[in-house]
């Protein structure tokens, strides 16, 4: 049983940014991403306006390329990896009756690793020869000195070393939380759908990154001196470690969401999670075949067995299949489902995943790929999966979870308008890529000519991408007033079911300030209230 | 003995059997290496994971740990010294020493 005395909290800016809570360490991890989110959503704003038609010269072609690569750099070093695994830091241990997380001072190490990284990545863009250049990837040999000897590009070889360090801590300590500090009853069997995707991820950080890690201080040895990478086959190699944790990273950035919005729909559909077992069953599958896929990327080289990753990569829609019909499966199953702000971006995030993961389909084959390999037909697949998919899961966690982490709700009405802003821009930026795409406009291109036919879908993605930055601001608002003049949520505002709303909102410094009810299944609190309904008519 | 291990001795047999599917094609010692180094990793992982079960216990912690910053600053610094000149690897490192310094005196207080 994990119940302590509460003890005084320390409060002040440095209370929180070196405090050893797992909640306030969750908390700063994810403001700090949250913040990543703003700036690379304004390069993407940039992105946009320079390509919203052609001969537009917004931005010089060096720009532009500094542009793209701390854009996506950003968005997947910085944003979306510590947020998903922020998640993970607050309600993982809250969710399994524990008192604090594995290795508190370890985690806080994660995030400010990865806080510094961030800093010096970005601040590529105030040396005189600006930021790096090279895309997200890096690819040697445009990343070697001879073709970027920008100071832009150690800056960020270092700063996305230390951000995959904190991150591989984060999902270190995580793991150990769910595996060593469970509360007595909490069997693996027992534990929530959120803790399992965090399991999966944490399963695959843990030897993905190590290679990237080893592959960027080797590719920063290789510009100042030792020679790595310039031999026969040594740009694959580079491209080997790299997108050995470059596919994983997809599904850490995924998984999570995929739990969070598991615990959404079968809180507002008023059922246990569908297919438990299996849906737990297919994330470790599907963790284990993401480790096994990352050739795909590499088909266009022709030095990889196509056949292997075409064959794995196709395999992985059978646990995505799985957890599908899990979710839908408990939307149906239920009672009529409460159609809350986080129920509408927990649907928004099965519509659009299942987008992103159709046209993952045609990648997933050697002879679509060389069609639309390297151009906005990728673009427009990645973000269906990390956009619609991702970010819309992040949405519904943070309107589902933001009345136990702070006390009150986030004001429906701004939630719903900030949901149809983000749908509806989704869709009008990123559908268009795909047809763009298809066509043969490439990625990572300033400009195209005015005669290929591109304008028209390039100006629409572009009014997309504005209603998506209206949908932004709209959350901050919502934030801000919701903070300001709140409305009180109490303990479980939501009739929810796992251990993290039998505590207060928000929780005390040691998580339980009560003894935790008996645990019998993956839903205590449903349980719970099953028992006390038949004790009641009886 | 708890039966945490099991988990992950199921997911590292998992990456076994993709690796042991990748020896029907011809392929570079590279992907051989990644994919099963990844396998013996996480089922080393589970072999060390089997005696251990701490359920529910937490060691007392400091409430906030300064020196978890200065170590996370001070291995920024060195870094960017193999990056920027050895010049920086001397705060750096000095950097490290005082972070880890600090945090072993929070356990100790």
């Amino acid at each position: 049983m994990t119940v302590a005395l509460e003890r005084p909290r320390p409060r002040g800016l440095l209370a929180w940014a070196a405090s050893t809570d797992h909640k306030r360490i969750g908390l700063v991890t994810l403001a700090g991403a949250f913040v990543a989110f703003l700036v690379s959503g304004v390069l993407a704003l940039l992105i946009r306006s320079e390509l919203a038609w052609p001969g537009n010269q917004l931005l010089s072609n060096d720009a532009y390329n500094q542009v793209f690569t701390m854009h996506g750099s950003a968005m997947i070093y910085v944003f979306m990896t510590p947020a998903a695994l922020a998640l993970g830091i607050y309600l993982v241990p809250l969710q399994i009756g524990a008192s604090a997380i594995v290795g508190p001072r370890a985690t806080l190490l994660g995030t400010w690793l990865t806080f510094t990284g961030a800093f010096v990545s970005y601040s590529g863009f105030v040396t005189g020869s600006g930021a790096a250049r090279d895309g997200w990837t890096a690819f040697f040999p445009l990343s070697d000195q001879a073709f970027s000897p920008e100071t832009g590009m150690d800056l960020w070889l270092v700063g996305t070393t230390l951000t995959l360090v904190g991150s591989l801590i984060h999902g270190t300590t995580i793991l150990a939380t769910v595996l060593l500090r469970r509360a007595p009853g909490m069997t693996m069997l027992r534990i929530p759908v959120f803790s399992w995707s965090m399991v999966a991820t944490c399963l695959m950080v843990l030897p993905s990154f190590p290679p990237a890690i080893v592959g960027f201080l080797l590719l920063l040895a290789d510009r100042h001196g030792v020679n790595v990478y310039d031999v026969v086959n040594g740009p694959l190699e580079y491209q080997h470690l790299f997108w050995f944790y470059a596919h994983p990273v997809v599904y850490v950035m995924f998984f999570p969401l995929v739990g969070a919005v598991a615990e959404v729909v079968a809180t507002f559909a008023r059922r246990p999670f569908f297919g438990y077992s299996a849906t737990a069953l297919s994330l470790l599958v599907f963790a284990a075949l993401s480790m096994s896929v990352w050739g795909h990327h590499m088909f266009t080289t022709g030095n990889v067995q196509n056949e292997y990753f075409s064959l794995t990569s196709t395999a992985l829609l059978v646990p995505a299949g799985i957890e599908y019909f899990g979710i839908v499966g408990t939307m149906v199953a239920g009672a009529r489902p409460r159609l809350t702000t986080a129920m509408w971006f927990a649907i928004g995030f099965v519509l659009l995943f299942l987008l992103g993961g159709l046209s993952g389909i045609i990648v997933a084959s050697p002879t679509l790929d060389y069609h639309v390999h390297d151009t906005m037909f990728v673009v427009a697949h990645f973000h269906y999966t990390l956009f619609g998919g991702s970010v819309l899961g992040l949405f519904a966690a943070v309107y589902f979870w933001f009345p136990k982490v702070t006390g009150a709700f986030l004001r429906e009405g701004l939630g719903k308008l900030h949901f149809a802003l983000f749908f509806i821009g989704m869709n009008l930026t990123f559908f268009p890529l795909f047809v763009l795409g298809y066509d043969g406009m490439r990625r990572r291109v300033a400009d195209y000519p005015g005669d290929a036919g591109f304008t028209t879908l390039n100006l629409v993605a572009t009014v997309g991408a504005a209603v998506v930055a209206l949908g932004v601001v709209v959350f901050l608002v919502n934030v801000v007033v919701s903070l300001r003049r709140p409305v009180p949520a109490g303990d479980d505002p939501w009739g929810a079911q796992t251990l993290e709303w039998w505590t207060s909102s928000p929780p005390p410094r040691e998580n339980f300030d009560r003894p935790l009810p008996p645990i019998r299944s993956f839903t205590p609190l449903l349980d719970l209230r099953e028992e006390e309904e038949r004790r009641r008519v009886a | 003995m708890s039966r945490d291990w099991v988990t992950t001795g199921l997911w590292g047999l998992f990456l076994l059997g993709l690796t042991v599917l990748l020896l029907g094609w011809e392929r570079s010692w590279l992907q051989l290496l990644l994919l099963g180094g990844s396998a013996a990793l996480v089922l080393a992982g589970a072999v060390i994971l089997r005696p251990l079960d701490e359920h529910g216990r937490a060691r007392e912690q400091p409430e906030t740990s300064l020196g978890t910053i200065v170590l996370a600053g001070g291995i920024t610094i060195a870094l960017l010294g193999v990056a920027f000149g050895t010049w920086l690897l001397l705060p750096g490192l000095g950097l490290v020493a005082l972070g880890a310094g600090v945090a072993l005196r929070e356990v100790r207080r």
